[in-house]
């Protein structure tokens, strides 16, 4: 036998029954059980998309309930100015620059230079090692 | 089937990673330079190949490319015993010589060549708008072709970036 289950049982309340009547209960029973199950499932999507609501409101206060002197008030500009360069300081962290910075050396001058001589490179083998 | 070439024939002021310039010189300063005496200084030519980044080339962002001399791998089998045999020409093909790389010969006619080795070991830098006047008096010459000139930078690279550990995990035995 089926055993009914009811909204009161269900733990995770972001999942209301869809179909909570058994086929045992009597037509009486399941309209009425249905009427209620109906009524809950309502009260929770409502209580739910005010929860969404407050949620997204949540980033405009400042909470901190850590300590034994909670602290809560609304954030002022600057605090969400602050929050803003921190995060433009994360993307100015993994951005790449090429930026070229001629510089000077340390010292120049212009010397007279006598060719000694002009040959065709030899080539000097490093054998490796280990193989 | 699709063919991938290793080089062609370019004859142009552009100069690009994998470009092959015949006898380029190369001043080789003294040991020490006074500075009341005349600098004596020699030259030496060899057979090179680009290895500075094309983009930093056709951008100018370096005075100075990087070169690394080229040699026809019958060179390495007259100086080097290693090299001679069958064993040091595989690795060497293989990619396991650090500081060497091999490239394919080239069969385009009127620019045959045998199989070339890269020299990772000795690096020159030479100043850029130096490079462009030689090749612009050069008759037109070989280039190497992706994706062959991209495993040539890789295997710079690789070269360029090992480690040498003080202490090495012995073999395993068995």
């Amino acid at each position: 036998m089926y055993e009914l289950i009811t909204m009161q049982e269900v733990t995770t309340p972001a999942y209301p029954l869809q179909y909570p009547s058994s086929p045992s209960t009597s037509l009486e029973e399941m309209d009425r059980k249905d009427l209620l199950v109906s009524v809950i499932s309502n009260m929770m999507r409502q209580q739910n998309l005010r929860r969404g609501f407050y949620r997204s409101l949540m980033s405009a206060f400042e909470t901190d309930f850590s300590s034994i002197r909670p602290h809560f008030e609304i954030k002022n500009e600057t605090t969400l100015f602050e929050e803003r360069t921190e995060v433009e300081k994360f993307m100015e962290d993994n951005l790449e620059y090429d930026i070229i910075v001629h510089l000077p050396p340390t010292r120049e001058r212009i010397v007279k230079v006598k060719v000694k001589s002009i040959e065709n490179a030899e080539l000097r083998v490093v054998e490796p090692e280990g193989i | 089937m699709v063919e991938h070439p290793w080089y062609e024939v370019v004859k142009s002021d552009e100069v690009l990673q994998g470009d092959f310039i015949k006898g380029c010189p190369v001043i080789i300063p003294p040991p020490e330079i006074s500075d009341s005496e005349d600098v004596d200084v020699k030259v030496k030519n060899y057979d090179v190949v680009v290895m500075s980044q094309s983009c930093d080339i056709a951008q100018r962002k370096i005075d100075l490319v990087l070169i690394c001399p080229v040699w026809p791998l019958r060179k390495f089998e007259e100086k080097s015993s290693f090299f001679k045999g069958k064993d040091g020409k595989e690795a060497l093909r293989r990619g396991n010589v650090h500081g060497y790389h091999l490239l394919n010969k080239c069969e385009i006619d009127g620019f045959e060549t045998d199989y070339l080795v890269v020299d990772f070991h000795n690096i020159y830098a030479i100043p850029l708008d130096f490079l462009i006047t030689l090749v612009q008096k050069k008759e037109p010459r070989l280039r190497l072709l992706p994706p062959y000139r991209e495993h040539l930078s890789q295997a710079f690279a690789r070269f360029f970036m090992r480690v040498g550990l003080p202490v090495d995990i012995p073999p395993f035995k068995k």
